[in-house]
């Protein structure tokens, strides 16, 4: 399995860290353990499907925040674009349900985006890889 | 004189331990029934929410063709939802028992949590799709993009 992220992602993660780090500095870690030796069919499984044409699957997780000791409930959502063909997790957005930045959902206009911006990044490709238990590296 | 104060003074103070000892076994011996039972709808909510991620993945097989059927599943779900956090709040409005439950409490919160999402995902399904073309045109492009 492969992970990779669209550079959608990495500006979510960075603004959560930055502008709400007493909330979220363990966004990045948290997202590693809840990933910890699971495949992408557990992972596909284990979250919920939002839009599919399979082997296309755009999901939503929930993952909870350490840093606050807050469970699943009041953690993370992270909106990822499952391949089964591939194999490949891509991660598209990560908010809060908690703190400053914290949002209910996204809309379904920015559902569409993450989907155009994904579809982009796999026509230019431009998608990066990413290493699952160094997240916080994309952000140097 | 003083002496059988002091004696009454200890037979009621044995008396009131006696009572307060009583009222805590009975106190934990309902708080015990209590989380059996909170437990019980923890795992019942559980298997539901399962049952719904299921549902949610076969509408999805099915959302070119989402009928009245489905729909009224769909409403039944919300009512069980609606029902279920109704005996939830019930349980938060007693104080007595609100710390001893806590744990319990958050544990069954967060299935009712996630069982929220799972409807209000359903819901974003029944409302836009297949009427959502932007959307599954967007997927069908990566479908061809992935291949």
């Amino acid at each position: 399995m492969i992970f990779y992220y669209i550079d959608n992602f990495r500006k979510s993660l960075k603004n959560l860290i930055k502008k709400d780090k007493g909330h979220c500095s363990s966004c990045a870690s948290d997202i590693a353990s809840d990933f910890n030796s699971k495949t992408y069919e557990e992972i596909l499984i284990s979250s919920t499907i939002i839009i599919s044409e399979s082997p296309i699957f755009l999901v939503k997780r929930r993952i909870s925040n350490s840093c606050r000791h807050l469970s699943k409930r009041d953690g993370f959502r992270l909106y990822m674009i499952i391949d089964t063909n591939k194999e490949s997790v891509t991660l598209c957005e990560i908010y809060s349900k908690r703190g400053k930045l914290s949002k209910v959902d996204l809309t379904t206009n920015e559902r569409r985006y993450l989907l155009e911006y994904y579809a982009d990044e796999l026509e230019n490709d431009t998608l990066s890889e990413l290493d699952i238990n160094n997240i916080s590296a994309i952000l140097i | 004189m003083s002496t059988s104060i002091n004696i009454n003074d200890k037979i009621g103070k044995s008396s009131d331990k006696f009572i307060r000892e009583k009222n805590k076994f009975d106190n934990e011996d309902t708080i015990n029934k209590y989380l059996d039972f909170i437990n019980e709808c923890k795992v019942q909510i559980d298997i539901l929410t399962n049952s719904l991620s299921e549902l949610n993945n076969i509408l999805l097989e099915y959302s070119n063709d989402i009928d009245n059927s489905k729909i009224e599943i769909f409403e039944n779900l919300k009512k069980t939802y609606k029902i279920s956090l109704d005996f939830i709040n019930n349980f938060k409005k007693n104080p007595s028992l609100k710390s001893a439950l806590k744990n319990s409490i958050d544990e069954f919160n967060d299935e009712l949590d996630n069982l929220k999402e799972i409807i209000e995902d359903l819901d974003y399904r029944l409302n836009t799709y297949p009427s959502d073309k932007k959307a599954l045109k967007l997927i069908k492009r990566i479908k061809e993009l992935s291949k």
